[in-house]
Parts: structure tokens; sequence; C-alpha cells
């Protein structure tokens, strides 16, 4: 996988067939977290006044979370093979607000995956030895926090270069 | 008719309503630049303001990012938890 800056100020990150599809197969776990997991009262102290709030708040992102399902499925679609001598090359090109998008969708699938494994300390996954169930969990997890990275180191380089700056 | 002393009555709009504080809160699975990120998208601020709310959260377990009404502060709760972070909003004292 290569990143490279377009001279529009895009970004181009260049995939193997292989990086591709798994990709692919990590966007479409989204989502993974469960909009009932949402809350903006405190735990600690919580106002009675805000009970309505909440449950618009839940009904909020589980519809943010239908549309970015169908934007994802309508993006993947978009992305066009081209060939080189070793294969199917895929040339995925964004720009600041597609990496926003992106690092979004990719922190849902981040943060559900992680309370799916009951929240551990990051730090604590090597000690584990985990079973057929939490390995593709923790593949998600590990996985979506690297190409998080990718996208942020580019959206910094975008900021210092003075190209598609954060909106 | 009783007089009115201006300069004793006179409160802010802060002492009539103190408004909603907007709070977020630690976990350990958010990457640090990704909720330095967040917060310059959700308040348009400088990278530096931003990073300092961040390392607040993680080192304090908690910032308070902006005192806002109730609209306002729903609003920014709202965006925060589309961006997955733990926000929550309280009465401010």
């Amino acid at each position: 996988m290569n990143v490279t800056r377009q001279e529009d100020g895009q970004f181009e990150l260049r995939m193997e067939e292989e990086e591709w599809r798994s990709l692919c197969h990590l966007l479409s776990q989204y989502p993974l977290t469960p909009a009932d997991h949402h809350s903006l009262n405190s735990k600690n102290n919580p106002d009675p006044g805000l009970k309505e709030s909440d449950q618009w708040l839940r009904d909020s992102v589980s519809k943010h979370q239908t549309d970015r399902e169908l934007q994802i499925k309508q993006w993947i679609q978009s992305i066009e093979p081209v060939d080189n001598d070793e294969g199917h090359l895929y040339p995925v090109l964004f720009d600041a607000e597609r990496a926003d998008w992106l690092i979004e969708i990719l922190n849902d699938l981040r943060v559900g995956s992680w309370m799916s494994l009951n929240c551990p300390a990051p730090e604590t996954l090597s000690d584990k030895s985990p079973d057929s169930e939490e390995w593709p969990r923790i593949w998600i997890m590990e996985v979506s926090g690297m190409y998080q990275s990718i996208l942020l180191q580019a959206l910094d380089i975008a900021l210092e270069v003075g190209h598609g700056g954060i909106s | 008719m009783p007089t009115v002393d201006p300069t004793t009555d006179q409160k802010t709009q802060e002492d009539v309503d103190p408004g909603y504080l907007v709070i977020c809160w630690d976990d350990p699975v958010n990457l640090m630049d990704y909720v330095t990120h967040v917060f310059q998208k959700v308040f348009g601020w400088e990278r530096s303001k931003a990073d300092k709310h961040m390392l607040e959260v993680h080192e304090n377990g908690k910032s308070m990012l902006v005192r806002e009404s109730m609209e306002m502060a729903e609003h920014y709760v709202h965006q925060l938890h589309r961006y997955n972070l733990h926000a929550t909003m309280e009465r401010s004292e």
C-alpha cells in the first residue's frame, strides 16, 4: 500500500487487490457500535430532564449509521481497478472531506470491536491468547486503527502544505 | 414606583442562564490524533487548542469543552457521538 499526494492536493491510496478486498471486508462490517450505547447524560450526575434527549440522540446516531452504510456501498462500487503487469491495482483517491468520512467510519469499527471484546486496555491485548471469536474482533480493531493513522497523517501533511485542510 | 439601580441589577446572560457544559470523557480506544481531529472538525478549533483539550481528556479523564445553551450543547454532543467520542452535557452551576 502506497500513499501519494497529487498535484491537485488529493491523496491516492494505491492498493493491491488483496489489500483492497481486505479494506472492503472491513468496511462491510459497519456499523459495529450499537446506537443504544450512546448517551448524553452523565452517569455520575444524571439529569432527568435529558431523558428524552437521550432517545433523540440514539435515533439520530442510528439514522446516521444507516446513511453511512449506504454511502459505504456506493463508495466501494465507485472505485475502479486499473491493470498493471502484476494484476489489478485499486487507486483510492481522497480529499480532506473524504478522509474525514472514512476516519469516522473506521472509528465506529474500532470502538465497536473493542466494545465487543469487553473494552480491554489496548496494551493488554498483546498479553491475551485470543480465541477464535476474539481474533476477528482484534483484527478489525487493529486494522481500523492502522487505516485511521494513515489517513490522519495524510491530513496533517495536507495542512502543512496548504492543500485541502480541515474545513 | 420603585427605581432600579442599573449598576446593581444588570445581570449578564450567564447569570440568568448559566447554560450547559459539554464534557468529553476518556476511553482507552480512541487514538489521540483522532480526538484532536474531531475537536478541530466539530468546534473549528486551531490544532493547538484541540491538542490541549485532547491531552486534558487523556491525562485527567475528561475535559470541559464548551459552555453553551441547551440547544447548542445538544448539537455539539450529537456531533461528538457521531464521531464515537464519549461526550455528555450537564447544567452549569
